[in-house]
């Protein structure tokens, strides 16, 4: 093993643009197949940390401070407070549905 | 999926840019992109373009040549473009050989004592060949003694130092020798040994996942039990940097602790990080053997006195501006990278202030 390698610049490409693209490939597949899918919860726990979650429910207050929406999801199981869900800290957050509605929806990461 | 991928290759164009910036540490950047995998991509593509400005900047006159790093003794010999390229090939076959390493040193990480011996015997090593010994000692006396008034830990104290270390006795006595970038050739011979990578892929993960084991301290050590001719240990510097910045990553997982300003960055990502690593050395690795030798014959046509200059300055008002309180240690730093430059010993030496606390915590 120690003493096998590499002796021209061709040869070195080749092995480059060979090992750049089984990284690129197999990573690119496995992003694929193993992507954070987000799931449905009624309510959010330690557990949750760092997973992509949807909350369902009814949207009950929406209030925006310095830049920073806030806001509170009634599942009918638990109360789920969020923050920010467009911004930095939540990051791919996104709100669908008006203060109010029954079926509301929050995409969060949960921190 | 889409989305993700333009966020990495958005990332790795960035980190060019971030990377030919002489003396921009991407810790600097990190906290100007929001957490995403744009930061992924900045993170490990600067590690590969960074080569260009450190192989660039700072190189001697003939005459100090001894206490030159090897980098630049090969852009002194016209051979800048090689090393460049041998930087490239070391990150990316380093990272592919990552998966074969990570289990056994995720068990050696466990037993942080013989990571200890292991850095201990390379020091003596290093102390041992150098040809004026007393002094050499003395050096890393000094270093390490710098220690125990201020620990190396403390935010800013390790940028300010490396940069006084290594920065600044480079760039000055290149300004104050005149040193002119001799005209370099086009790399038609690229030469390498596997066990090169293997060693910078084990080293990498060691500097990944053990607190204070650097990048340097792991080149050093690696350095004093092989045998290695320049291209070798430029390979290995290029390797061990890039597998750093994946396994400080990695080290979430593996670990359950954050190894790097990156890695905290990004670990409410989600576990899509992990192949995001792996996609952003791949696109890195190909973007820079493709145009990285066009960026190093752009850059290296510049005046050096004038950019030697320049930089100077620039780490100057940087110190100064991110890290006033750590100015004296930047001063120490620099003042004793110039007595070891001076006296043509290893500014390797001088890591004895981070040495001592790895051994002794």
């Amino acid at each position: 093993m120690g003493e096998e390698g590499v002796e021209s610049r061709e040869e070195a490409k080749r092995l480059i643009i060979a090992s750049s693209l089984v990284l690129i490939i197999a990573s690119s597949l496995a992003m694929y197949f193993f992507q954070d899918k987000p799931i449905v919860v009624f309510s959010i726990d330690k557990s949750m940390i760092g997973k992509k979650v949807i909350v369902i429910g009814r949207i009950e207050w929406v209030k925006q401070k310095n830049g920073i929406s806030f806001g509170e999801v009634n599942t009918g199981v638990s109360k789920v407070f969020f923050f920010d869900p467009n911004g930095r800290r939540a990051f791919n957050g996104r709100m669908e549905g008006r203060v109010g509605e029954y079926k509301g929806r929050v995409e969060l990461i949960v921190e | 999926m889409l989305n993700e991928l333009f966020q990495i290759l958005t990332g790795v164009l960035i980190g060019i840019l971030t990377g030919l910036v002489p003396g921009l540490h991407v810790n600097t950047v990190i906290p100007l992109v929001a957490p995403s995998l744009v930061l992924i991509g900045i993170g490990v593509s600067h590690t590969f373009f960074d080569f260009i400005p450190s192989l660039l900047l700072g190189v001697p006159d003939e005459s100090s040549s001894v206490a030159s790093l090897p980098g630049h003794r090969l852009v002194m010999s016209g051979d800048g473009e090689t090393a460049f390229l041998l930087s490239v090939v070391g990150g990316a076959l380093s990272v592919l050989f990552l998966f074969l390493f990570l289990p056994i040193v995720s068990l050696i990480v466990s037993f942080e004592f013989l990571v200890k011996l292991i850095v201990a015997v390379s020091l003596i090593v290093l102390v041992i060949s150098s040809e004026n010994r007393l002094m050499a000692f003395f050096i890393f006396t000094i270093s390490a003694s710098l220690s125990l008034l201020v620990s190396p830990f403390d935010a800013g104290v390790l940028p300010a130092y490396f940069t006084g270390l290594f920065g600044v006795p480079t760039l000055l006595y290149s300004f104050l020798s005149r040193s002119r970038i001799p005209p370099q050739r086009r790399a038609r011979r690229i030469k390498f040994n596997f066990k090169v990578p293997l060693l910078s892929s084990f080293g990498g993960l060691l500097s990944g996942f053990l607190p204070g084991m650097t990048s340097s301290v792991s080149a050093v050590s690696i350095n004093s039990f092989t045998e290695m001719d320049d291209q070798d240990k430029v390979m290995l510097v290029g390797g061990i940097n890039t597998v750093y910045a994946v396994s400080s990553v990695l080290a979430i997982w593996f670990i359950g602790k954050p190894r790097s300003g990156l890695a905290i960055a990004v670990r409410n990502l989600g576990t899509s990080v992990i192949p995001a690593l792996f996609i952003a050395v791949g696109l890195s690795a190909i973007l820079a053997w493709y145009i990285g030798p066009f960026l190093f014959r752009l850059l290296s046509r510049m005046s050096s006195s004038i950019l030697n200059l320049a930089v100077m300055v620039f780490i100057l008002l940087f110190v100064v501006w991110l890290y006033p309180s750590r100015f004296p240690v930047f001063v120490f730093a620099s003042s004793l990278g110039m007595l070891a430059y001076s006296l043509g010993l290893k500014r390797t030496l001088g890591l004895g202030f981070l040495i001592l606390p790895i051994l002794t915590v």
